[in-house]
């Protein structure tokens, strides 16, 4: 901006800062950018779609239909099922959904499926998201923003089961192994404990 | 393999950047040091940043080397080019919403767009322009008007400079869409239908923003109370510094809550406690913005209040019918802008009382309003003649678009009519007549006046100047008049359609906004043609002018 220049050259700066604003404002992405694993990118053999009511008590904690006692579930799967996890937020909580490949919350090698923001604070907003489990073993499904409540196991069975191919779904509460899987915090069993007690008592009409 | 050759581009970049970072310290040193020795020579007190308009007796031209000098006339020129450069930028944001609204239902862009544009728009013309330039020409304009003793803190004022427009850059680059109120259920869903994916940098550069708009200011405070001459007591200082004044001190006192909201909002991006919806907080968080954002609005307006104070004198002949009232008016507005924020929250559940009183503090705005402009009208009154020039035409539209917008805004303080037009564009008119008229008008006839200084003794065409006036006061006027008939209707303001029964509204509002746009690129070229002319006249500067003199220890001009 010398001399006599000075009034066209700020007239092309804000021309061109302009023009730049302008483009990059108007190519805004608009679409959501949900890192959905699409199933049919990836190898798979079966296929499932399993619903999850989060909640801060618990995943499906009295909200699930038909099976508002199975909080927590164990969630059975074959080897080379692709599942299609919907989480719905069952109270006006933040929530996760994260899924570590063994049997504790780890969560350097988890991988977060659903995140905050995806699992609006909305109640009965319904998100989505998908993974294919390739490998036998026990998995740990939890929130890490409730770690202790809202925890459960997915067993990956491998493939020689003479099962169908629609997994099933217990519920969480009364083997002991399960207990042991349920994470690496030494609280948790304990709470664990002291809640099954509560609930069942619930269930059997008992006061405590 | 590709490790290896990303390593490389890193490595390039880098050298890159640290060349250029390199050549722009050693230019700078270089010229600090040759100013250093000019400053001692010609018997500067304070020889390492005072170099004001002239250098080694020469004129300073307009030039780069703004941004490598620290004296109170760089920063002043850096915030005053910035804020019309973000004017720009958002105006052409604003047309182009306008435009595309010729259809009820979105055709020319998609409704993500548009919200994207409407936050631009508000957030950058209401940060950007409105106290960009307000700072800048508080640092043009005060240290010569109150002849400062001392300009010293350049380094600090540099720093708020480049903090604030990265900032405004970087709120250009989060595309965020959330409108400017950052409320928080929808401004912590980084979605693109939610408040954009890039919503996080938008917080931030807010932050930035404030950050240095607060560091500029405690300075500016520091250049009128501490730095001013011996011989400028309070009572004696131009309504322009009291203006000043009193906006600075509103956005010290009222800053800082939103930006410790702003803290608690970016937190929750990472762990969402203080302002989820299940915590029932989300009202706090509207408390705490309405706490800045009411008086944003007169921090916007109060110092073109100041430079309408200081412009009428200089084309009428007549001095300021009433210089005490006037300064009790600006220190009413400020008192009263701390103790209205409630009227933008009458329909969030405040509660009754709070209402009432909120209301009626909205209401005793009026008093100082009025004060102001009546002390206008008879100072226009006394005057023996008015001289009819580019910036007077803008100072009395400024004086007519804020009767009519302040009037529209006295009926809004009414609780049960506030319940009705919440969220019309009764709202939108109301405070484009205020800000096209007063803010925008006031800053242009500012510019106007300043262009001989600015350009080193240029004069700007007047005829174009002229047009640009008229363009941009009818184009605002018919726009604003639009919105706020057809939002007394029930026109719905901020999104991206509109019911079709409002049609011709929306279309009178459109021919409004793209007259308006016109009448800026018409400022433009002016700008462009009048400085390729010969200098013809001295660049004496005509807001300073013709009392200032200056003793030699201060330095200056």
């Amino acid at each position: 901006m010398y001399g006599n220049k000075g009034g066209i050259g700020f007239a092309i700066i804000v021309i061109i800062i302009v023009a730049l604003a302008f483009t990059y404002v108007l190519t805004v992405p608009q679409t959501t950018g949900f890192r959905v694993v699409t199933p049919t990118a990836t190898n798979h053999q079966y296929e499932n779609t399993t619903v999850l009511w989060a909640n801060a008590a618990g995943w499906d904690y009295n909200l699930a239909p038909n099976n508002s006692s199975m909080w927590n579930p164990t969630l059975v799967y074959k080897v080379g099922t692709a599942v299609t996890f919907q989480v719905v937020e069952g109270d006006t909580a933040p929530h996760t959904l994260t899924i570590n490949p063994g049997p504790n919350e780890n969560r350097n090698t988890a991988s977060n499926l659903l995140s905050i923001t995806q699992i609006t604070q909305t109640f009965g907003h319904k998100s989505e998201a998908s993974i294919v489990f390739n490998k036998a073993g026990t998995y740990t499904y939890w929130c890490t923003v409730h770690p202790v409540t809202m925890v459960g196991t997915i067993i990956i069975e491998s493939g020689n089961s003479t099962q169908n191919a629609t997994s099933s779904i217990t519920p969480a509460v009364h083997s002991s192994n399960n207990l042991q899987s349920l994470g690496n915090l030494a609280y948790s069993q304990n709470y664990f404990n002291l809640t099954e007690v509560f609930q069942l008592s619930i269930m059997n009409g008992e006061k405590i | 393999m590709s490790a290896l050759s990303d390593l490389i581009i890193i490595s390039l970049i880098l050298s890159v950047v640290g060349i250029v970072l390199f050549y722009l310290y050693y230019n700078y040193s270089s010229r600090r040091d040759s100013l250093e020795e000019l400053a001692e020579s010609s018997g500067y007190e304070d020889r390492t940043s005072y170099v004001r308009d002239t250098l080694a007796g020469k004129t300073r031209m307009l030039s780069w080397s703004i941004f490598l000098f620290n004296d109170a006339k760089s920063i002043g020129l850096r915030f005053i080019f910035t804020s019309l450069l973000f004017f720009f930028i958002a105006g052409t944001f604003g047309v182009l919403m306008r435009v595309s609204l010729t259809d009820p239902n979105p055709t020319i862009i998609t409704p993500i767009q548009y919200n994207v544009l409407l936050t631009q728009h508000g957030t950058l013309m209401i940060y950007m322009w409105a106290l960009g330039s307000a700072l800048g020409l508080g640092y043009y304009l005060l240290p010569s008007l109150l002849r400062v003793k001392r300009d010293i803190m350049g380094g600090y004022s540099s720093f708020a400079y480049w903090i604030y427009t990265i900032g405004g850059f970087l709120m250009v680059l989060s595309r965020s869409s959330t409108r400017w109120y950052f409320y928080p259920p929808l401004s912590l869903q980084l979605q693109p239908f939610g408040a954009g994916v890039g919503n996080w940098l938008a917080v931030i550069a807010l932050e930035l923003i404030f950050i240095g708009a607060t560091m500029a200011s405690i300075i500016v405070l520091r250049i009128i109370f501490i730095d001013r001459a011996d011989d400028m007591p309070l009572s004696k200082m131009p309504l322009f510094a009291w203006s000043i004044v009193f906006t600075l001190i509103m956005l010290v006192s009222s800053a800082p809550p939103l930006m410790v909201g702003l803290g608690m909002l970016f937190y929750d991006f990472f762990n969402p406690i203080f302002f989820t919806a299940s915590s029932q907080n989300v009202l706090l968080f509207t408390i705490l913005f309405w706490f800045w954002g009411h008086p944003i609005v007169y921090i916007a307006v109060l110092p073109a209040f100041g430079l309408m104070y200081e412009i009428i004198p200089k084309f009428t002949g007549a001095k300021v019918f009433s210089y005490t009232s006037g300064v009790a008016a600006l220190g009413l507005l400020m008192i009263l802008s701390e103790v209205v924020w409630g009227h933008h929250l009458f329909n969030s559940g405040l509660g009754l009382i709070w209402d009432l009183f909120f209301s009626t503090a909205s209401f005793a705005v009026v008093i100082p309003s009025a004060i102001t402009v009546f002390n206008y009208i008879a100072t226009l009154w006394n005057s023996p003649r008015i001289r009819m020039t580019t910036p007077m035409l803008f100072v009395i539209n400024g004086i007519l678009d804020f009767i009519i917008g302040g009037i529209i805004g006295v009926m809004q303080s009414n609780v049960g009519v506030n319940e009705v037009v919440h969220g019309t564009y009764l709202i939108t008119g109301h405070f484009h007549f205020i800000f096209l008229g007063v803010t925008t008008g006031i800053a242009f006839a500012a510019f106007y006046m300043l262009f001989p200084t600015f350009s080193g003794g240029r004069v700007y065409n007047e005829r174009l100047a002229k047009w640009h006036f008229y363009l941009t006061a009818f184009g605002s006027f018919l726009m604003s008049i639009a919105w706020t008939i057809g939002g007394f209707i029930g026109m719905p303001r901020a999104v991206a359609g509109y019911f079709a029964v409002f049609q011709p509204f929306q279309d009178t509002a459109i021919i409004g906004g793209v007259i308006l746009g016109i009448g800026q690129l018409v400022f433009l070229y002016n700008l462009a043609v009048s400085w390729l002319k010969a200098p013809s006249t001295d660049i004496t500067n005509a807001l300073e002018s013709p009392t200032e003199v200056v003793s030699s220890s201060a330095g200056g001009r």
